[in-house]
Parts: structure tokens; C-alpha cells; sequence
């Protein structure tokens, strides 16, 4: 076939899309070589799917709806008795996921709008939750009714292979780890030193759904939300030192926690993953990119994970009396250096994944951060050395064609990933 | 995807559901009725959106007048054994876990929220009242006169039954 002809079919061109992107997973291929193949079909490498357009209204339509049913039966609605409103919930539910199963599966005649009421099915649990807790008063600042959300909701992504369900159950989850360990968590690194190991976990377990054919397409909502967690992470604790002082001891220090069972479950999948990345790399099509990504992270967890302990060990003081203590001289500036670099390292390499792997929301995540992590090192360093005005003048222009170079550089790479 | 396998596949939130709504289910009409005083508290903090915020006489314990199985430190899990007055209950002892008590007593189940040399303040799960939106203000204006009818189940759980206002039931106009 000569360069340039048009591939009239849809099918094939998604289908050797598919097997492309496979073929690069796989090391087969890299991203030029595939546009090769691209070019060679004539396949255009932006193409309008009006399908995903008709999902996204659809996600965004059921996410109001969601919002919305949570705000209202919040609001105490005083003119239904309690067993009815239960009712009413129970029954807006379980319909809402019959609707949505027999749109997608049984008559297979609205599979978008099907897949989106399946989501709104899986915020209508949790309003139910949330409603009930409200009726038999429940503190409202139970954090186990989150997390009794996502476990009702924990199997519902796989049952009805939706994308955003898992999203949800993965934000439910991380908005449960966030109210319930905030509380008993008062390190210097607060819950973020959680939310690291958190994010490699997450990238991890993104990485073990490449091990089987069935779950390999949920694989890059958890990468994507894991290497987010991770990124933030070391955003912040770059950021962190120029405060200068720890403050400790933290609560957590003695005795078995909640914190230190999850940090526990979340460090040993993050080792799992690390040796899986070295003795399985065939199987899980792991680059050696995602190998630097997870060792650095994890090095970078327990070098925080001494700093945080640091105070600990040096203060015996009883768990009442605790405060603000100052770091060594220089320190605070070797750790800015020390976690800057693992922030911007980390993000270079997040867009080496999503280059190699085919992945354009990884390009995006490692950009976006590769320049927050840019402007930040700007602001609290470079710009004191002039003077205020002049500082902010000349950090704008350099931010701003800066921002301009890395948005067109994140074009050309996706470019070439073809789309 | 078969009808069968969308069955089984709601059964489960649908039996969390059902578990969640039992187990609250069972302390409120098992467990044994005691009514508690409210003490007043910043009126910044009594109303939340919609909710009462309330606090008890017994959220406050000072260990030097209390007996105790050892001193309790933030986040801790407490147990404390309630004798009634002449009309509302109070604490007589507390400890890490679970004691036995007698017939005329209750345990209940908190957590330590905060701690200063021997005074505790706790919190026993029954700090919310949750309200119709906009009615949180007649309960603020009326909290010296608040009471709470708790029901406390054989494992020390606690939920809120009613409160009262001057000793009469809230019931909101509709």
C-alpha cells in the first residue's frame, strides 16, 4: 500500500492502532517507528470520535446528577419519613444500575449513557451511606462511611468494566486515607509522607493489572492517579524544608496504628512491584524507565521516612509535651536540593514512560509537573536574589516562554505518539 | 454480561447496605436508654452546616476525680461506666477496654480527642445531631436546656435517639 492513501475503515484503523501500541508495550517498536507505520496508512493522527464526546457529557451529566442527589437528600428533607426516604434511595440505585446494565449489556442500544448511569449507580451508594448515617445521626465526621463506600462500590469497575467507577472507588479511598489519618498524623511531612508510598502502591498495582489480558485496560487509572500522588508528594516535600523546623514528635509514636498497618500493606506492594519490574519485566511489559520511577519514589519514601523518624529518636519527650523544633544549619537547604531533584527527575521520567508506553495522559501528568516543580524552585530561590519588582518582571517573561516551550514540546511528543 | 451475573453483582452494596442499616438498626432498639446533659460550648462551633454540634458533661474527664485503669493519651480508645443521678448519667469509672458492669450501669465506647495533665475530652460518637437545613438555630438559642436521649448497646456503641428541649422532644415544624 503506498504512502498516503486514506483507510476508508474504522475498524481498521483502530484495530491496528490497538496492535501497534501493543507492539510498543511490548518493545517492538518505539513511538517513530510507529508513526511510520502511521504515516505509511495514511492514518490521520488525530481522528473526531464523536463517541468520546457523547461519554464525556454523559460522565460530566451523571456527575451533577450525583452531586446533586448528595446535596439533596443532605439537606435533611423533613417531608418524608425516614423508611420511605430509605426507600426512595434503595430503589433510585439499584434502578439507576438496571438502567445502566441494560443500556450496555442487554440491549446494547445506548452503551454510553449505559456506562454513565453505571457511575451515577456507584454515587448513589454512597448517598444512600451518607443518608442513612444522617438518620441514625452518626458523627458527621465519620471517616469509616467513606470507606464503607468504597468497599460497596470496590468490585462494581470490574463487573461493569467501567473506566470511572474505578476512578471513583480510588478517589474514595483517598479522600478516607486523607480524614482518617490526618488525625493521628502530625509529622513534619503531615499526610503526604502516607500519600507517597500511597501513589507507588497505586502505580504499583496499575502495573500488576498489565499481568492479564482482562485487566490491562484499567491499568492507566491507577498509573495515572499513582504517579500523581507521587509527583504531589515530592512537590510538597520540596517546598516543605524552606519552613525550617519540624514539628514533632508526632502522635504516631508508639504502639500499632491505622497509618502504620496501611504504610505497611502500601510499602510491601511497592517492593513487589520493584523486584516484579526486575524479575518479571517481560511479563509486565515494564520499561526500565518504570523500574526508576518506582526505585527512586521508594528511595525517596524511606529517605523521608529517617528524616520524619529524626526528631523521634533524638527527643525522648512523653507524647503530651511536643512542638516546633528547628532543623540543623544548612540542612533545610540540602533537602530542598535533595527533593527538588526527586521531583523534577521523577517527572522527566514520568514523560520517558508515557513515551515510550504510548501513554499520552503520562506525558501531560510529567509536564505539568516538571514545570510546577520549575516555578517553584524559581520562587523560592532565583527571585529573592533581585529585587521584588524586577524579580517577579523577569520571572514572569522566563515562566512565560518557558510555559510556551514545554506546551510545544508536549504537543510534538504526543504528535508523535500519534494522537 | 447475563441478567444473573448484574444480580449478583448488586447484591453485594446492596447487603452492605442492608448490614450498615441493621447495625445501627440494633443499637437503637436493643441497646438501654440513658439521657445525658448537654454543656454549653462556643456558639461558633455549635452549628455546622446542617447539623447540632453537642457536647456532653461527660465529654469532659478529669482523671484526678475518676477512677482509671492508667492515663489515656490523644486517639485512644476509652471505655467509661455510667451511673444515673437523679436524672442523668455519669461517668464512675474508665478504662482501655471493654469492662464488665453491673445492671444498673452502661458502658460506653469513645475515643480520646484531646488531652491536658489529667483532663480528657472525649468524644462518643453521639456529637452530631443532624437537623432539617435552616432549623440548627432554635436548638443554638435553647442549648443550656438540651438533653439527649442515648441509646447504648451491649458493645458500648452509642446512638442518638432524641433530644430535648426543656425536657420536651424536638420535632420540627414542617
Amino acid at each position: 500500500m503506498k504512502e498516503g492513501i486514506p483507510v476508508e475503515e474504522e475498524e481498521f484503523y483502530n484495530r491496528l492502532k490497538e496492535e501497534m501500541t501493543e507492539w510498543q508495550k511490548d518493545g517492538i517498536i518505539e513511538s517513530t517507528q510507529a508513526e511510520s507505520i502511521m504515516k505509511r496508512y495514511g492514518v490521520e493522527k488525530k481522528t473526531y470520535k464523536p463517541g468520546n464526546a457523547i461519554s464525556a457529557i454523559s460522565t460530566l451529566a451523571v456527575l451533577l446528577i450525583g452531586v446533586g442527589i448528595l446535596l439533596f437528600f443532605a439537606s435533611n428533607w423533613e417531608l418524608i419519613p425516614d423508611t420511605i426516604k430509605i426507600a426512595l434511595l434503595f430503589l433510585a440505585t439499584f434502578l439507576t444500575y438496571y438502567a445502566g446494565y441494560v443500556m450496555k449489556f442487554e440491549k446494547k442500544n445506548y452503551p454510553r449513557a449505559g456506562h454513565a448511569l453505571i457511575f451515577l449507580g456507584s454515587i448513589m451508594v454512597g448517598a444512600s451511606i451518607f443518608l442513612i448515617g444522617q438518620i441514625f445521626n452518626i458523627n458527621a465526621d465519620t471517616h469509616w462511611l467513606v470507606l464503607l463506600w468504597f468497599v460497596a462500590i470496590s468490585p462494581m469497575g470490574y463487573v461493569f468494566d467501567s473506566r470511572p467507577t474505578i476512578g471513583l472507588m480510588i478517589l474514595s479511598f483517598t479522600y478516607w486515607l486523607g480524614i482518617s489519618i490526618i488525625e493521628n498524623y502530625r509529622g513534619m511531612s503531615s499526610t503526604f509522607l502516607l500519600y507517597l508510598l500511597f501513589g507507588i502502591a497505586l502505580y504499583s498495582i496499575g502495573q500488576l493489572h498489565e499481568l492479564t489480558d482482562k485487566l490491562s485496560k484499567f491499568r492507566m487509572i491507577y498509573k495515572g492517579f499513582g504517579i500523581f500522588f507521587i509527583l504531589v508528594s515530592f512537590l510538597y516535600f520540596s517546598l516543605w524544608p524552606s519552613s525550617n523546623n519540624y514539628y514533632s514528635p508526632s502522635y504516631e509514636s508508639a504502639g500499632v496504628s491505622m497509618g502504620k498497618i496501611l504504610s505497611g500493606i502500601f510499602a510491601i506492594i511497592s517492593i513487589m512491584a520493584i523486584l516484579a519490574n526486575i524479575f518479571e519485566r517481560e511479563k509486565l511489559r515494564s520499561t526500565k524507565y518504570e523500574f526508576y520511577l518506582l526505585l527512586a519514589a521508594f528511595i525517596g519514601w524511606i529517605l523521608l521516612f529517617l528524616i520524619n523518624m529524626y526528631p523521634n529518636l533524638i527527643f525522648t519527650l512523653p507524647v503530651e509535651q511536643y512542638g516546633y523544633f528547628n532543623m540543623p544549619p544548612g540542612l533545610d537547604i540540602i533537602l530542598f536540593t535533595v527533593f527538588s531533584a526527586f521531583q523534577i527527575g521523577l517527572s522527566i521520567v514520568t514523560v520517558s514512560i508515557g513515551y515510550y508506553k504510548n501513554e499520552p495522559p503520562l506525558v501531560n501528568i510529567g509536564i505539568f509537573f516538571f514545570a510546577l516543580g520549575v516555578m517553584q524552585f524559581y520562587f523560592n530561590n532565583l527571585q529573592g536574589m533581585l529585587p521584588k519588582g524586577l524579580g517577579l518582571i523577569i520571572g514572569g517573561i522566563l515562566l512565560f516562554f518557558f510555559a510556551t516551550y514545554l506546551e510545544k514540546k508536549r504537543r510534538a511528543l504526543l504528535s508523535t505518539m500519534g494522537g | 454480561m447475563d441478567k444473573a451475573a448484574f444480580v449478583k453483582a448488586m447484591l453485594f452494596p446492596a447487603l452492605i447496605l442492608i448490614g450498615f442499616i441493621g447495625y445501627n438498626y440494633y443499637t437503637l432498639n436493643t441497646g438501654g436508654e440513658i439521657l445525658l446533659k448537654t454543656a454549653p460550648v462556643d456558639p461558633r462551633d455549635i452549628f455546622r452546616g446542617d447539623y447540632v454540634n453537642l457536647r456532653y458533661e461527660i465529654s469532659t474527664i478529669d482523671l484526678s476525680n475518676i477512677s482509671s485503669d492508667g492515663n489515656f493519651n490523644y486517639g485512644d480508645n476509652i471505655y467509661a461506666i455510667l451511673f444515673k443521678g437523679e436524672k442523668f448519667w455519669y461517668v464512675r469509672n474508665v478504662m482501655h477496654y471493654r469492662p464488665s458492669f453491673q445492671s444498673n450501669e452502661v458502658c460506653i465506647k469513645g475515643k480520646v480527642t484531646s488531652q491536658f495533665n489529667t483532663n480528657l475530652i472525649v468524644n462518643w460518637g453521639i456529637e452530631s445531631y443532624f437537623v432539617p437545613e435552616g432549623k440548627g438555630m432554635e436548638i443554638e438559642q435553647e442549648i443550656g436546656n438540651v438533653s439527649v436521649k442515648v441509646s447504648v448497646d451491649r458493645t458500648c456503641r452509642a446512638l442518638i435517639k432524641e433530644l430535648y428541649i426543656n425536657d420536651k422532644p424536638v420535632v420540627f415544624s414542617k
